[in-house]
């Protein structure tokens, strides 16, 4: 039987539309949500795949690795992508060494794996890693914090690396590493060095850990903790141990995690928060040359509101209410809610998580990244959280306790609290996977900020921010001379339209690793920037006003003029602007 | 053109190649329809774009209408699962005491297949041994068929806390507790979600409503504390932190709360002694935490949860008038975990109630060994060996009993009891009773003190405390009876009346 052809034709539009309508399916941002986060990672050309050595042991250290980094390694203006990996253990299925692995960014969310061209593929067990220019030469170095041996690369300043590990004297011996943050202690314009370590696991002493009926991997109570590292900067290229000196380890030994470092009290110096896991944190307070007390618990650090020790993870610092002063975020366990401390600008933090960021995709997970990142450039740093749980055999314990889950992000609703969005923001927050480290840059130079995961086991995360609003933002980076280079330490006011918003330059940050040393500023609808002031770290303050918006500024201390950088993928040659300005400024440093 | 390169217009133009006018004019010729078929033509393009238009709204509806998690399935499908037995499933696949602690869910299930308190304990079970979710479905399933079962609404409530779904959590605690759940935990962990929710003045009510009942209960004062300082109600927060503290003096969660508060009112010197103070108990507790996490044994840990399924279970047999399956039950938790304690008190009271009292007495001894400063286990103890008749280990106990707390009459009374019933050394029965009226003086102490004071033969001081054993508590008749026994006697005998005299016997039995 033929069908008549006024029933073919439509039939054919129909199924025609469906076809292409399927094929094409690309869900829009929804006018609800202001963050529109996408999942871009299958198009980066990023074939990265995290390993933690899955050895059926279930070492302890396989839960905890690992972070990773976003840094510009090359100077061409686009931020690379550095991650850290797990490496084979003891009971693993012989394969092929796994490493660390560098991405350069091509522009346009294209990546290619330069880490052996690089020389950065370090083979040991990665757990946390910090950028910082130690030699005030221009170019960040990379440390990476192992189980065993760490490792330094210096920045040749040719796309390459030098492992100076050795002559620099900051292997730190064989211990389960943790995060790690270069920062300058008593601001003589070098950056000194940090570095947390988690817990005293060797594989002699291991035993499985069962519980329920179910080999576990084990927390780190059935260890000891083990003292973590102040190295001083000698600025001759060495580092030495000053740990006892500076008061670090006098009130006896943590279980690091996630750290960073930050001048809470804006008295010009920088004090270190070191995140303990399942222990109070430890809050070292510099006296301004170099020695450190701990003083969490006066400072309403050690604990959350309750008074508990929380499974400390990853943390991130940010003024998150705009109020001139820097709060933190803390990540933790599941069943146990984040610590976020507002500072209260009186010398102590209040802790209000519980009130200020729902629980609701946060609380049941273990949650490891996360970051202060302004999604939609409104001017109010909104979160982002990175989760998922150590063990691997939850699966049949619960459906809402599980080894992957997805990501969590919220907006802040400029009252001191904070709205999720995880549900709404698009594919981006799709992934289910067991994330670890979370780092947030712009990597295509649109002004909106991206995020990248690093996911244990599995591929990384790449969230490309295509939020809607047209919200004008500014970028600024900093040029130290007296001050160390990166200008770590540093605070920087911007006004605009009203809002005054204070960003500080960290090394290291979120789950042990790194990200944000090119600062972020969200600026709605200001259309200029009235004032930027920038408190330099170890010297004095600077302003400039009245400047442009929706470009990238470098600010060099002591020059008046505000250097607006190029942007875009176009801006990839190696003779770039900034080494330019490097080539000039660098003969006056010191 | 097959060169593989994308020519412009203006190159097919140098080419020779027909302008777009002229391509038109020339394709379009012969096609052109008549104005009836013309007609035809749009209107089967217009079926065909309402219906891809509608294909489109179908489709973003769909894809909008997708639920963000797929929970009420597996919800439903663990639902329809916890009905069904489970033990074969997970044979070979867990443990031994995890399969056992299977089956006895699964027992539960077959012999009361509708009852729902069964189905709450096999959610229990489930909880503690398989899945949180396969708890979770049990407990749906009793509100389902008993809406107004209290103890799952509670469960489910704690759930949800763990979930982070404070909203959900505050329902289900809520109901729980108009319900008349008693647990202490129900309104704490509502307090608690209500903070979660930016309602702390609901968590405020409900906790103050919970100290009522409960006045002593620390955690009630902390997470009360902890409302009251959201609400701004410092000088309310710091007075019940020091409740907690007059209770715990250790709990170094307190001492934190209130050093935060004093340090929020400009008091930092105050602020910096609590906070020592908080660091030294916090220390010392986060060292016994981490002791007993490296002491942890699995084995014992399962054993501990699988004799409390069999408590559970002898629970629900004793709800049903069944005692005699009740003690099967407890009698397997007790060989299962030898530290049981629960198991072993139900136990206890089991052989009481039938007079079994060397077994009772040897369950006693283990509570004892269990916890040698619990002196409710030892007083028992003694009874318990003074009911068997073996009167050297009562004494013992009761013995340890006054060594351990002093200040108690528990101990006390038990040796006077003892010296009672043995008739021996009265004497000094009468100078413990005098003590424990000294202790405690209640109407149960000055009718002890009446009892030894007539067996020692002196009657007038003995009608004098039974006098004010009656006063103080007018309504107990046994007093009473005691008065007028012991008054009779000495009128009768007068003050020759004593222990051995007929008219003693009379009032003493």
């Amino acid at each position: 039987m033929r069908l008549p052809r006024w029933i073919l034709a439509p039939a054919f539009i129909f199924v025609a539309c469906g076809v292409v309508g399927v094929a094409i399916w690309r869900p829009a941002p929804t006018a609800r949500c202001p963050f529109w986060l996408e999942d871009v990672t299958s198009s980066t050309g990023i074939s990265f795949v995290h390993t933690d050595g899955s050895s059926g042991r279930r070492y302890i250290v396989e839960t905890v690795t690992a972070g990773l980094a976003t840094f510009d390694y090359d100077g061409d203006g686009l931020v690379d992508i550095y991650f850290l990996n797990g490496s084979l253990l003891p009971g693993c299925q012989p394969a092929e060494l796994p490493r660390n692995a560098l991405y350069r960014n091509c522009g346009g969310f294209s990546f290619t794996e330069v880490t052996a061209p690089a020389a950065v593929g370090d083979t040991g067990y990665g757990l946390g890693v910090a950028i910082g220019d130690y030699d005030n030469d221009g170019f960040p170095d990379i440390y990476v914090n192992n189980f065993g041996p760490n490792i330094l690369y210096r920045n040749n300043g040719d796309g390459t690396f030098s492992d100076v590990t050795r002559e620099a004297g900051v292997d730190a011996g064989n211990l389960v590493g943790a995060g790690a943050s270069f920062l300058d202690v008593e601001g003589d314009g070098d950056l000194d060095l940090y570095v947390a370590n988690y817990v005293n696991f060797s594989f002699e002493t291991y035993k499985p850990h069962i519980v329920e009926g179910r080999h576990i991997y084990p927390g780190p109570m059935i260890y000891d903790g083990v003292p973590d590292i102040l190295y001083r900067n000698e600025g001759d290229g060495t580092f030495r141990d000053i740990s006892s000196q500076a008061g670090i380890i006098e009130d006896g030994v943590g279980t690091g995690m996630g750290m960073i470092c930050a001048d809470y009290d804006r008295d010009g110096d920088t004090d270190i928060f070191v995140l303990n896991d399942v222990a109070h944190n430890y809050f070292w307070e510099n006296d301004g040359k170099g020695h450190f007390t701990e003083v969490g618990l006066p400072r309403g650090l050690a604990f959350d509101a309750q008074g508990r020790y929380l499974a400390s993870m990853g943390v991130d610092c940010a003024d998150y209410d705009n109020d001139g002063w820097l709060d933190f975020f803390h990540t933790s366990y599941s069943e146990q809610m984040p610590a976020l401390y507002h500072n209260t600008g009186k010398g102590f933090f209040e802790e209000v998580a519980s009130t200020a960021v729902p629980g609701t995709s946060l609380f049941p997970h273990i949650n490891w990244g996360c970051n202060f990142v302004d999604l939609d450039n409104d001017g109010w740093v909104d979160l982002f959280v990175a989760n998922g749980n150590t063990q691997d055999n939850l699966e049949d314990l619960a459906a809402h306790i599980t080894y992957r889950a997805r990501n969590s992000v919220f907006r802040n609703n400029r009252d001191g609290r904070f709205v999720e969005l995880t549900q709404l923001a698009g594919s981006g927050l799709e992934p289910v996977e067991s994330s670890r480290g979370s780092a947030a840059d712009d990597l295509d130079n649109d002004g909106r900020v991206d995020l990248v995961v690093l996911n244990a086991r599995s591929s990384p995360t790449i969230i490309r921010n295509n939020s809607p609003g047209g919200n004008h933002w500014v970028f600024i980076s900093l040029l130290g001379l007296s001050s160390n280079r990166d200008a770590v330490g540093s605070h920087v006011t911007v006004m605009a339209s009203g809002l005054q918003q204070l960003r500080e330059v960290h090394s290291g940050r979120s789950y042990q690793g790194h990200c944000g040393s090119r600062l972020h500023f969200g600026l709605e609808q200001a259309s200029r920037v009235d004032r930027i002031e920038v408190r330099w770290h170890g010297g004095g303050t600077q302003m400039w006003e009245n400047l442009p918006v929706d470009c990238w500024l470098l600010l060099i201390e002591g020059e008046k003029e505000a250097l607006i950088l190029p942007l875009g993928s176009s801006f990839s040659g190696r003779g770039c602007l900034i080494r330019e300005w490097l080539a000039r400024v660098l003969p006056r440093k010191r | 053109m097959g060169d593989g390169f994308v020519h412009s217009r203006s190159d097919e133009a140098e080419n020779g190649a027909p302008e777009l006018g002229q391509v038109l004019e020339h394709s379009a010729a012969p096609v052109a329809p008549s104005p009836r078929r013309l007609k035809w033509l749009i209107g089967v393009l217009a079926i065909g774009v309402v219906l891809a238009a509608a294909e489109y709204t179908l489709l973003w509806w769909l894809k909008s209408a997708q639920p963000a998690e797929p929970a009420g399935d597996e919800a439903s499908s663990a639902s329809q699962e916890v009905l069904r037995p489970l033990a074969d499933r997970y044979r070979g696949k867990v443990g031994d005491i995890q399969y056992e602690a299977l089956q006895l869910a699964d027992f539960v299930l077959t012999k009361w297949p509708d009852d729902i308190g069964a189905l709450f304990v096999r959610g229990l079970i489930l909880n503690k041994f398989i899945s949180r979710d396969l708890g979770v479905a049990c407990w749906q399933e009793c509100i389902r068929r008993a809406p107004e079962f209290a103890e799952p609404y509670y469960w489910l409530g704690i759930d949800r806390f763990k979930r982070g779904e404070y909203a959900e959590a505050i329902d289900y605690l809520d109901k729980s507790i108009q319900l008349g759940v008693r647990l202490v935990d129900a309104r704490v962990a509502l307090g608690e979600a209500y903070v979660c929710v930016g309602k702390p003045e609901d968590a405020v009510r409900v906790l103050e409503e919970q100290l009522i009942e409960f006045p002593s209960h620390p955690g009630t004062h902390f997470y009360l504390a902890h409302a009251l300082e959201k609400c701004g109600r410092l000088s309310d927060a710091e007075r019940h932190y020091r409740e907690v503290i007059r209770l715990q003096p250790d709990n170094y969660q307190a001492w934190h709360g209130l050093a935060m508060l004093a340090q929020r009112q400009g008091r930092k010197e105050e602020a910096a002694g609590y906070f020592e103070i908080c660091r030294k108990y916090q220390v010392a507790f986060h060292a016994g935490h981490q002791e007993a996490r490296r002491r942890y044994d699995d084995a014992e840990s399962l054993a501990t949860s699988l004799a409390t399924a069999y408590t559970d279970v002898g629970k629900l047999f004793i709800d049903r008038g069944q005692p005699d399956e009740a003690a099967r039950m407890w009698q397997r938790a007790v060989a299962v975990d030898k530290e049981h304690r629960e198991s072993r008190l139900l136990l206890t009271d089991y052989y009481a109630v039938r007079r079994e009292w060397p077994k009772a007495a040897q369950l006693l001894e283990e509570l004892c060994a269990l916890d040698p400063q619990n002196l409710r286990h030892r007083v028992n103890a003694g009874a318990a060996w003074m009911a068997a008749g073996n009167y050297l280990k009562a004494e013992e106990h009761f013995r340890t009993a006054c060594e351990v707390f002093p200040d108690r009459a528990e101990g006390y009374v038990g040796l006077v009891e003892l010296a009672l019933v043995m008739g021996r050394d009265v004497d000094k029965a009468v100078q413990l009773a005098e003590k424990v009226v000294q202790l405690e003086p209640t109407a149960e102490h000055h009718f002890l003190l009446a009892r030894a004071r007539w067996a020692a033969g002196k009657a007038e001081d003995a009608v004098q405390s039974a006098r004010r054993a009656a006063e103080l508590d007018p309504g107990a008749r046994r007093y009473r009876d005691l008065l007028a026994r012991l008054e009779a006697a000495v009128n009768k005998e007068g003050a020759q009346a004593g222990p051995t005299s007929p008219a003693s016997q009379e009032a003493l039995r």
